[in-house]
C-alpha cells in the first residue's frame, strides 16, 4: 500500500512539473509574439529621399511618406481595392459619378479632424498643373469634386470611368489626403508633411535619417492589415529611415545591428545569409514582386519594326536563362504584362514562345534580315538591367542576331524609352498594379500606331468595371503582345527583405513598400 | 603682399566666370532629360512641357546662362530641380562634413607621410627606405573603395570599435563624431599620405646633398636637429603644393569615401545630382568646390614665402 502510495505520489508530482513548464513555454511563447510599444525601429534604404511632397513621386519617397499619409482607397495583397480614408463608395451605373463617404474622426497629425473639404482639396491640388503631379494625367476623367455634407464627397467625371479607384488607390505617388492649410503654410508643397497616418514627421537630414514618431491619437482601422490597407498599428515609438548606397555596407549595418531592417537584401548575399548571417540573427524574407523586367523593341525603327524579326527574337530567348543570369534564380519567369498574382492572370497568360533556334533562323530569313548588328541599349545604374541584357545578347548571338551592348546613364535610358528611341531596350519598371497602365507604355515604341486595335482593347479595359470582362481583354492584350512581340516580357523579380531577428511582425508586401506599422522590437 | 593679395583676388573673379561658363555647357550637353527623370516615363508630353516650362528649360541656352548667371551675381544658387530645396543651403549642410572629412584626412596623412618622408630620405637606399617606398606605392595603388570597405569589415564588423555607417557633426559631439570619422579619414587619407610622403622624400633627398647641411653635421649638431631644424623647412615648401593641391582634389574627389561611409558630403551630393541631371545642384556646386579649390592655392601660395623666403609678393 505505501509503495503504492508513493508512486501515485511521485506520478503526481511529475504531472504537476510538466504542466508548469507547459504553461511557462506558453507563456514564453506568448509574449514572444505578443506586440511590445517602444523603441525605435530604423530602416536601412538604399538611396536618401529626394523630396517629403508626396506629389514629387519617387518609390523611396514614398516608402516614407505612406508611413505619415493615407489615400482614400489602397491595394491589398491581391491587388484588390481596399477602404481606407473613405469607409465605402458607390458607383453611378453610367461610371461618371463616384460617392466617397469618408470614415469619421480620422484625425491630421495638426489634431483636426479630416472632412471631405479636405478630400476635395487634396485632389484638385493633385489635378493643378502647378503643382507637377508625376501622375496627374491619370485624373483627366474628373471633371469636379463636389461636398455633399461633412463627411460625404462626390466626385462628377467628363466620361465613363470604371477605373477611378485604380488612379486614386495609386502606390506611387501616393494620392494622400492633405490638409490645406499645411500645404499653403508650406508654400504649396510640403516640406513637413502632415496627413492622417500612424507616424508623424519629426525631421529629415538630408543624406542621414528621416524620423517619424508615433502620432498617438492614432486609431487603427478595424480590418486587418492588407497590403497598404487595412490596421496599421505603430508599436515602435520612432521609426527611422538610414540611406546606405553602398550595398554591402547595409548588410555590415544589419549585422552591427546599427539598423534593424533593410529595404533591399542582395542577392549576391544569399548563400553567406544561408551560411552564416543566418546563425547571427539575420532573418530573410522574400517574396516574389509586381516589379517587371522586361526587353523592347522599337515598333518603328528599322529591323525591329519587323514582326517576323521580333518574333524570331521571342524563339531565341529562353526566359529562364536570363532570370538566372539577372537575379540568380530570385525571380518568377512571367511572359506577360500581368503578374501572376494580379487577381487578372488567367493561364492564356503563359502562351509564349519556347526556344526554338531552328523556328528563329527561319523567322530571320523570312524577315530579311542579313546579319547586321543592331544596339541594344542598357544601364548599369540598375544592375539587373545590365544582366539580363548580357544573358540577351548572348540568346540572340546563338540564333544568329548580332547586337552591340550600348550601356548608357540611367537619364539617357529614361529619355530614349520616353520617346521610343531605341532599337532594342533591356528595362524594368516599379509595380504597377492595374494592367492598363502597365500595357500603356505599349504607346511609347509606337507599338500603338502599328498594331491600333491594341489601343482599343486597352480602352475598353478602362472603360469597363466588369472584372470578368477585364480578364478576358486582358487575356487579348496579351495575345496581341504574343503574335506581335511589342515586347518580350522576362520575369517578376523578388523582393528580399532583411531584418534582425528581435524584429517582430514585419511582413514584406508583393508591393516591394516595407510596412513598419504593425512592427514591434522584442530585444 | 597685400598688393600680391589683392591681384589673386582680382583673378579670382575671370576664372570662376570660365568655370561657370564650361559647368554650365558642358551640363547642358549631355543627354539626358531632367523633366522625363523627375517625372518618370508615365508623365504625359502635356505634363513634360509644363515641367521643362517651370523650370524654365525651354528657354534657348544663352538665356538660361544669363538668368543663371544674374541670380549668382545676387547670391542665388538657384533651387534644386527634384528636392526644390536652395542650392546654397544644401551646400551649406553638406560641405561642413566633406570640409571635415577632408581635413581630418589631411591631418592623418601628414601625421603619417611627414615623418616617413623625412626617415625614408635620411635611411636612403635601407631597408627602411625599400620598406616606405613599397608603402607608398601601396598606398597610391589600393582603391579606395577596396580600402573603405575592408575598413569596415575588420574594425567595424569583426573589431566592432568603430560604426559601418552614419555621421554625427563634431560640433554637435566631438568624440562621437569623430568615432564615425576615423575610418573614413584613414582611408580618404591614405593616397594623399603615400603622394606626400613620397614628395617630402625627393625634396629631403635634394636638400640633404646641399652643402648647408653637411655644414650643420660637421658643427656637431644632432642628426635630429639638421633634419627637423635645417633640412625640413626648405624641403617643405615643394610638399607645401603637394599638400594644397592634394587638398583641393579631395574636395571633389571625397564622393568614393563619402559613399562607402554613408557620409552625407558634397561630393556624393554632386555625383548624385549629375546621375539626376538636376541642373542647378551641379552647376553650383562645382561653381562653390572651384572656388574653395582656389582659395586653398592662394593660401597654400601665401605660406609658401615662410618657407622659401627667396619668394617674394612684391
Amino acid at each position: 500500500m505505501k509503495a503504492r502510495n508513493g508512486i501515485s505520489r511521485f506520478l503526481a508530482a511529475g504531472l504537476a512539473v510538466a504542466v508548469a513548464v507547459l504553461i511557462l513555454g506558453l507563456a514564453a511563447g506568448l509574449a514572444a509574439e505578443t506586440p511590445k510599444r517602444g523603441g525605435v525601429i530604423t530602416l536601412g534604404l538604399n538611396t536618401d529621399l529626394t523630396s517629403l511632397d508626396p506629389n514629387a513621386g519617387g518609390a523611396i519617397n514614398t516608402i516614407v511618406l505612406n508611413h505619415i499619409l493615407e489615400p482614400l482607397v489602397a491595394y491589398g495583397e491581391k491587388l484588390e481595392i481596399l477602404p481606407v480614408l473613405a469607409e465605402r463608395w458607390e458607383m453611378s451605373p453610367d461610371y461618371k459619378t463616384y460617392t466617397f463617404f469618408l470614415r469619421q474622426g480620422r484625425l491630421f497629425h495638426n489634431g483636426r479632424e479630416m472632412v471631405a473639404e479636405d478630400v476635395k482639396y487634396s485632389i484638385e491640388h493633385i489635378m493643378d498643373p502647378k503643382t507637377k503631379n508625376t501622375r496627374r494625367s491619370l485624373f483627366g476623367s474628373i471633371d469636379r469634386l463636389e461636398v455633399v455634407d461633412k463627411y460625404t464627397v462626390k466626385f462628377h467625371l467628363n466620361k465613363p470611368d470604371p477605373n477611378l479607384l485604380t488612379v486614386l488607390a495609386y502606390t506611387s505617388p501616393v494620392m494622400a489626403i492633405v490638409p490645406k492649410e499645411e500645404v499653403e503654410k508650406q508654400g504649396g508643397a510640403f516640406t513637413h508633411p502632415v496627413g492622417t497616418g500612424p507616424y508623424k514627421f519629426v525631421e529629415w537630414k538630408p543624406d542621414r535619417y528621416v524620423l517619424l514618431e508615433r502620432f498617438e491619437p492614432y486609431k487603427p482601422l478595424p480590418e486587418p492589415m492588407n497590403g497598404l490597407a487595412g490596421a496599421r498599428v505603430a508599436w515602435a515609438d520612432q521609426v527611422r529611415f538610414v540611406p546606405i548606397p553602398e550595398e554591402s555596407v547595409s548588410v555590415m549595418a544589419l549585422l552591427n545591428k546599427e539598423v534593424d531592417a533593410l529595404l533591399y537584401y542582395p542577392i549576391k548575399y544569399v548563400d553567406k545569409y544561408k551560411e552564416d548571417y543566418s546563425k547571427k540573427g539575420v532573418v530573410v524574407q522574400e517574396i516574389t514582386g509586381l516589379s517587371w523586367a522586361e526587353i523592347w523593341f522599337g515598333c518603328d525603327k528599322p529591323l525591329t519594326s519587323n514582326v517576323k524579326f521580333r518574333q524570331a527574337c521571342a524563339y531565341a530567348i529562353d526566359l529562364e536563362v536570363v532570370a538566372k543570369a539577372a537575379f540568380q534564380g530570385h525571380a518568377q519567369v512571367n511572359p506577360s504584362v500581368v503578374p501572376k498574382q494580379n487577381h487578372y492572370w488567367t493561364p492564356a497568360h503563359d502562351t509564349w514562345y519556347k526556344k526554338d533556334l531552328a523556328k528563329a533562323k527561319q523567322l530571320l530569313k523570312e524577315a530579311g534580315y542579313k546579319g547586321e548588328t543592331i544596339p541594344l541599349q542598357t544601364n548599369k545604374k540598375y544592375n539587373y538591367m545590365y544582366q539580363q541584357a548580357v544573358a540577351v545578347q548572348a540568346e540572340l548571338k546563338a540564333a544568329g542576331i548580332n547586337t552591340e551592348l550600348e550601356v548608357v546613364e540611367w537619364p539617357v535610358t529614361l529619355k530614349n524609352f520616353y520617346k521610343g528611341e531605341y532599337q532594342i531596350l533591356s528595362f524594368g519598371a516599379s509595380a504597377i498594379p492595374d494592367p492598363v497602365s502597365g500595357y500603356s507604355y505599349l504607346r511609347l515604341n509606337h507599338f500603338f500606331d502599328q498594331v491600333p486595335k491594341m489601343k482599343e482593347v486597352l480602352d475598353q479595359a478602362a472603360q469597363t468595371a466588369d472584372e470578368g470582362k477585364r480578364s478576358k481583354l486582358f487575356e487579348e492584350a496579351h495575345k496581341l503582345c504574343y503574335e506581335n512581340v511589342p515586347l518580350v516580357m522576362l520575369y517578376n523579380y523578388n523582393y528580399l527583405q532583411a531584418q534582425r531577428d528581435y524584429v517582430k511582425g514585419y511582413k514584406v508586401s508583393n508591393l516591394g513598400f516595407p510596412r513598419l506599422w504593425g512592427v514591434w522590437l522584442d530585444k | 603682399m597685400i598688393r600680391y593679395l589683392a591681384r589673386r583676388l582680382v583673378y579670382l573673379v575671370p576664372t570662376l566666370l570660365l568655370v561657370a561658363f564650361l559647368v554650365f555647357f558642358l551640363i547642358h550637353l549631355i543627354p539626358g532629360d531632367p523633366a522625363v527623370v523627375m517625372m518618370g516615363p508615365d508623365a504625359s508630353p502635356e505634363d513634360l512641357a509644363s515641367v521643362r516650362q517651370a523650370l524654365g528649360l525651354d528657354q534657348p541656352l544663352w538665356r538660361q546662362f544669363a538668368l543663371w548667371m544674374g541670380s549668382l551675381l545676387k547670391g542665388d544658387f538657384g533651387v534644386s530641380i527634384h528636392t526644390r530645396r536652395p542650392v546654397f543651403q544644401s551646400i551649406k549642410e553638406r560641405f561642413p562634413v566633406t570640409i571635415t572629412l577632408t581635413t581630418l584626412a589631411l591631418v592623418f596623412s601628414l601625421l603619417i607621410s611627414l615623418p616617413s618622408g623625412v626617415l625614408a630620405a635620411a635611411y636612403h637606399n635601407t631597408q627602411k627606405d625599400y620598406l616606405f617606398m613599397l608603402g607608398t606605392i601601396l598606398g597610391v595603388s589600393i582603391p579606395g573603395f577596396w580600402l573603405g570597405l575592408m575598413a569596415l569589415l575588420v574594425f567595424s564588423v569583426h573589431l566592432g570599435l568603430f560604426p559601418s555607417t552614419g555621421f554625427v557633426p563634431l560640433w554637435d559631439d566631438f568624440w562621437e563624431g569623430l568615432r564615425f570619422m576615423v575610418l573614413p579619414s584613414i582611408t580618404l587619407g591614405v593616397y594623399m599620405a603615400a603622394v606626400v610622403a613620397r614628395m617630402t622624400r625627393s625634396s629631403m633627398l635634394e636638400v640633404l646633398r646641399l652643402e648647408y647641411v653637411t655644414h650643420a653635421r660637421a658643427k656637431g649638431l644632432s642628426e635630429w636637429k639638421v633634419l627637423t631644424k635645417h633640412a625640413l623647412k626648405n624641403a617643405f615648401a615643394p610638399t607645401l603644393t603637394t599638400i594644397g593641391l592634394q587638398y583641393g582634389m579631395l574636395l571633389g574627389g571625397a564622393v568614393v569615401t563619402e559613399t562607402v561611409f554613408s557620409l552625407p558630403g558634397l561630393g556624393k551630393y554632386l555625383v548624385t545630382s549629375i546621375y539626376m541631371r538636376d541642373y542647378p545642384v551641379v552647376q553650383g556646386c562645382i561653381l562653390f568646390i572651384a572656388l574653395v579649390y582656389v582659395l586653398i592655392n592662394l593660401a597654400v601660395d601665401l605660406f609658401y614665402s615662410y618657407f622659401d623666403p627667396r619668394v617674394s609678393y612684391q
